[in-house]
């Protein structure tokens, strides 16, 4: 549907209320943050289009067309509509939920691969001799060796298949694996074959593919399905439903048959090919939290620490810290089986190592059923843990609190942390600011959070204060100040420093801190790391973070305490001063749709690249996001028909820089 | 207004002339090498099996060494696990630099510091390709990233052009192009930076102008340049891949059209169950193809010289594999990693830093790369600073505070 569509949409939603059922501002709520959100709906006539298209692509993943937006600009000039209904209408887009909101949940594109649930190495061949095709896995048979197998896929036409590629008595091997496990890989080993009903084999590659397949695609549907369905975003991570088809429902079959019920287990009866939102069965109380048991995200690392890891940066933004491991004690642990034996408890409580491994392997109980894929891919109920235990945030000494050794017990634990709604917050943050969102745009969001626990009222608070206040990305360079500074192993800290430091660092760096930041002269190395950290948005490392301006302030100070003279100066500041980042742009899928919109063309270039799988705010003006635009201009002006002047004159215009930049930035207009 | 290269040459000048004490700082080498390559070997490699061989003698029991002595080769003097069998030939040519701390145990924040050759990086950083890339001669690119990259291998200076599992991607896209269609986008992207120039100064704005200048550069010369025809180098898919991908870097030097190259490579080398098996399939897919790469970077040449004399090439991984085998026969991670080095600006045939028998680092000094108990252990930061310092950049000025690595140059 082309033309006025969404616009007429977002009317009809101001014309039935939707203005007022937008949420109130909670008591409490910062005057800041409150005024900006007035001051868009008061000063909604003064929304330009390219705002307005800008905040299309990011709440939605798409690019308006440019006359629907334009439209919508003299609507809301003419009061025939507000902000508020516009950006209303874009979070009902569909767009959001499939496009958006996966990388606002998880901290960018689910790179999922779903290949540990599906053993890669039990893919079986097949050969037809005298018009019977028989399936193997090592060797093949002759026909009259094979046997009739019920298999997974369809129980109801049997394929004859060699004897040790079947082999349903076998479970595992001595040492506690159990089938479809990496160490017990059929080429290397001899202990397992594809086992009842075959359910550790994929009939052929296109059949394993689309179990992989149907593995990810039932945390893409889940999301769209938590997310459009509204209420708090918990759910993703709680509710015992996921949206699934056949495929993904095998996977779970499978466990429950490998735990010792019947192959019947295996019969898919109420799932077809299409994804459909249904329970899954518990094997244990509290097996299931979310998408946090689905298959494609508890064996999404090959051993449960790595799902750990990547559970606390999907939940916490707890990313993989700057590491300070050194030999001596990795060596001092006298452990060999770190990853997955019994090392866990020191590791956890050692110093520096704790900073990481009382959160993750503390949070590794919790879901201590599920194996390592080198020993295993279905669930375990008898090695999941009873009773109570604890969760920790920053360290051993961090205890959070105590909850049933469940998945759930986990997700509610981990859920209830401040951490959670930090760090959505300071994701949506950065994805509707592009990065340069401040602190009072987080506290702002941080706020809705509290309220609602809503991803779609979050974003909507975000881009309302986006409409109030289009980032305006072309900051003038740094200026550098102050004396000159001798060169010598210390550094004496100026009064403005000095003052940043009480104001952002004291708080968590007080007397005995490796940072004794009280001092009057500290350790040169030691102020060139601070400019570093600061600089480069590590420290302070808090989700509110530090406004822009702070931060290019706090490199003016320092580089003058560092380098003597000036051309050094300029260099240092350069550096330390986002001169490696140019404009922001939209993520590449949406600049490629601008591109062929502006061209007038249908024809949007399919290009592999790495500037899709990145975040919203990482996304800039590089050198290769340029190319791309060309190449994707020129593609599209192509098959628009053009030639000649007129190609040059359309791959010029669907390529403008001006057009494919976010904000303010250059004078040109969408 | 000043550029960011205009930065950097002032930021070299006032470095030469004396902006910091001699004793905290290093000089940026003039007339380094033209090109820098790393490439990233993703996962672990084995030290033991590669670059640092040992016999049981030197080391303890629970070490796992599953070879004899007579397994390590000697290669012209140079000594190699049997893994690096296929380098052989090329002893006097690659040096080992051993037992460099890389500060983690962990594939993520090892990959992140590979991208930017230091320890306690931020996804923010630029890459140390993009510092090098200000650099630039002729070359109209900075810095190329290329193979299986992931999205916090993204640097948001850099031209990144992932290249396996695709032919959809920029470089298969550029390759398809005609040179009216490169007429048209040099054309077209002149405008766009004229444009853009004239835009209100700000730090975005130097780095955006300089992004387009690279790019127009691009499309301007790629008309001249002969179209990119991989051949087969292996039989085996997956070897071809990573040869395909060795025949870019080749041809991104060979027609001077990239600063620098940074290639990810992976082969599965995180061996945390079969170390052996697995460690000896990637290891030799890797030296069967890096062999090759080397003779074709030996014998090509352009307009500045033999490629090999004219290119720094650095491989390693972003750590190590602990030297006691695990319940499952594997190898979990180690925070040390080791690194070859060949080519323009580095010694050949020289095993710098050696281990302890843990296979821990050893302290060395800087001068000679030899043990010495009053030296210092190496870090990966110094790995970095040393390959600024020969692109001619003042790596403090850029967040670089390692130590240069004098035994390179071969002067002991």
């Amino acid at each position: 549907m082309g033309g006025l569509r969404w616009v007429m949409v977002a009317a009809a939603m101001l014309a039935v209320g939707c203005k007022a059922d937008a949420p109130e501002p909670a008591a409490g709520e910062s005057a800041g943050a409150a005024e900006a959100t007035e001051s868009a709906a008061e000063k909604a006539g003064a929304v330009s289009a390219r705002t307005l298209g800008d905040l299309a692509v990011i709440i939605r993943g798409k690019p308006l067309d440019a006359e629907d937006v334009e439209a919508a600009a003299d609507e809301i000039a003419s009061g025939g509509m507000t902000v508020e209904a516009f950006v209303d209408a874009q979070l009902a887009e569909k767009g959001f939920a499939r496009r958006v909101a996966s990388s606002l949940i998880f901290g960018g594109p689910l790179g999922v691969k779903g290949r540990h649930p599906v053993p890669g190495h039990s893919v079986l061949r097949a050969r037809t001799v005298e018009g019977k095709k028989v399936y193997y896995l090592r060797k093949a048979c002759a026909p009259k060796e094979a046997v009739a197998v019920h298999p997974w896929w369809d129980p109801s036409d049997p394929v004859r298949v060699c004897p040790d590629a079947y082999r349903p008595e076998s479970r595992g091997d001595a040492e506690g694996r159990t089938c479809g496990a990496s160490m017990l890989d059929p080429r290397e080993s001899t202990v397992c074959g594809c086992g009842p009903r075959l359910m550790y084999c994929t009939q052929d590659y296109k059949q394993y593919g689309r179990v992989k397949s149907a593995l990810k695609r039932e945390l893409s549907d889940t999301v769209v399905a938590v997310v459009d369905g509204g209420g708090p975003i918990d759910r993703l991570f709680t509710d015992n439903e996921t949206v699934r088809d056949k495929y993904a429902e095998f996977v779970y079959r499978r466990a429950r048959v490998a735990a010792g019920e019947p192959a019947s287990v295996l019969d898919l009866d109420g799932f077809g090919e299409k994804p459909a939102r249904a329970p899954r069965h518990e094997q244990v109380p509290g097996h299931h939290a979310g998408v946090l048991t689905a298959p494609a995200l508890i064996y999404g690392s090959d051993a449960l620490r790595g799902v750990m890891r990547n559970y606390y940066t999907y939940l916490w933004c707890a990313e993989p810290a700057r590491s300070k491991v050194s030999t001596e004690g990795v060596m001092k642990l006298g452990k060999v089986d770190l990853r997955v034996g019994d090392g866990w408890r020191e590791l956890a409580a050692m110093d520096v190592c704790t900073d990481c491994h009382a959160r993750l392997d503390y949070g590794m109980q919790f879901f201590k059923g599920f194996p390592s894929s080198v020993n295993g891919v279905d669930f375990r109920p008898s090695e999941a843990l009873s009773g109570n235990g604890p969760l920790y945030g920053n360290d051993i000494r961090d205890e959070r609190g105590q909850g049933p050794l469940t998945p759930q017990g986990f997700a509610k634990l981990v859920l209830g942390q401040p951490e959670f709604g930090a760090c959505l917050s300071r994701r949506v943050v950065d994805h509707v600011f592009n990065g340069m969102g401040t602190a009072d745009d987080f506290d702002a969001v941080e706020m809705a959070f509290t309220r609602t626990r809503d991803l779609k009222q979050m974003v909507r608070v975000a881009a309302l204060r986006f409409a109030a206040r289009p980032p305006r990305p072309g900051q003038p360079a740094a200026k550098v100040v102050g004396a000159a500074a001798p060169a010598g192993a210390s550094v004496a800290i100026s009064e403005p420093v000095r003052a940043f430091l009480d104001n952002h660092c004291a708080e968590c760096h007080d007397e005995g801190d490796r940072y004794p930041f009280h001092e009057a002269t500290l350790p040169r190395s030691t102020v060139e790391e601070m400019l570093d950290l600061v600089a480069f948005g590590v420290m302070p490392a808090t989700p509110r973070g530090l406004d822009d301006a702070e931060r290019r302030r706090f490199v003016e100070l320092m580089v003058p305490l560092l380098w003597e003279d000036e051309a050094g100066r300029v260099a240092a500041r350069a550096f330390h001063d986002d001169a490696y980042r140019a404009h922001p742009v939209p993520r590449l899928s949406s600049a490629l749709r601008i591109v062929a919109d502006r061209a007038g063309s249908d024809k949007r270039l399919r290009l592999s690249a790495l500037e899709h799988a990145i975040r919203q705010s990482e996304a800039r003006y590089s050198p290769g996001f340029a190319a791309a635009s060309g190449l994707a201009a020129l593609a599209a002006c192509k098959a628009a028909g053009e030639s000649g002047e007129a190609l040059v004159a359309c791959v010029a215009r669907a390529s403008d820089p001006a057009a494919l930049i976010v904000g303010e930035a250059g004078p040109g207009v969408r | 207004m000043w550029t960011r290269r205009d930065l950097m040459k002032a930021g070299l000048a006032s470095f030469v002339a004396g902006g910091l004490s001699p004793a905290l700082a290093e000089t940026p080498k003039k007339g380094g090498p033209r090109y820098f390559v790393t490439m990233f070997l993703r996962g672990g490699m084995d030290a033991i099996y590669t670059a640092d061989p040992k016999t049981k003698a030197e080391v303890e029991p629970r070490v796992d060494l599953p070879y004899g002595a007579n397994e390590i080769v000697d290669a012209r003097g140079l000594p190699m696990g049997p893994h690096f069998k296929q380098l052989e030939k090329w002893g006097d040519t690659l040096s080992f630099v051993r037992g460099v701390g890389v500060s983690t145990a962990n594939h993520e924040s090892g990959a992140r510091q590979m991208l930017r050759l230091r320890v306690g990086v931020s996804r923010k950083m630029p890459a140390l390709h993009d510092i090098i890339g200000q650099t630039r001669d002729t070359q109209p690119l900075g810095s190329v990233t290329l193979g299986q990259l992931i999205s916090y291998e993204h640097s948001e200076a850099g031209f990144a052009a992932p290249t396996h599992g695709s032919k959809a991607t920029l470089l298969h896209r550029l390759d398809a192009l005609d040179p009216t269609d490169l007429g048209v986008l040099s054309q077209v992207f002149k405008q766009h930076l004229a444009e853009v120039e004239r835009w209100p100064a700000s730090t975005s704005k130097a780095a955006t102008v300089d992004h387009l200048r690279q790019v127009a550069a691009l499309f301007e010369r790629l008309p001249a340049v002969p179209k990119f025809k991989p051949v087969a180098w292996s039989t085996r898919g997956g070897r071809q891949g990573l040869a395909v991908d060795l025949q870019r870097v080749l041809w991104l030097i060979e027609n001077d059209l990239a600063r620098g190259v940074y290639l990810k490579i992976f082969l599965d080398w995180d061996s945390h169950f079969r170390n052996a098996s697995k460690q000896e399939d990637a290891t030799r897919s890797f030296t069967y193809l890096f062999d090759r790469f080397l003779a074709e970077l030996k014998a090509r040449t352009n307009a500045h010289g033999s490629l090999l004399d004219q290119t720094m090439v650095v491989a390693g991984s972003e750590l190590g594999r602990f030297p006691v085998l695990n319940g499952n026969l594997g190898k979990d991670h180690f925070p040390e990693t080791h690194f070859m080095v060949a080519g323009g600006g580095v010694v050949g045939g020289q095993a710098f830093g050696a281990s302890d028998r843990m296979m821990g680092g050893r302290k060395v000094s800087l001068s000679t790369g030899k043990p010495d108990a009053a030296g210092t252990h190496m870090m990966l930061d110094d790995m970095g600073t040393t390959m600024l310092l020969k692109a001619g950049v003042e790596p403090r000025a850029h967040g670089y505070r390692g130590r240069r690595l004098a035994f390179l140059d071969g002067a002991a």
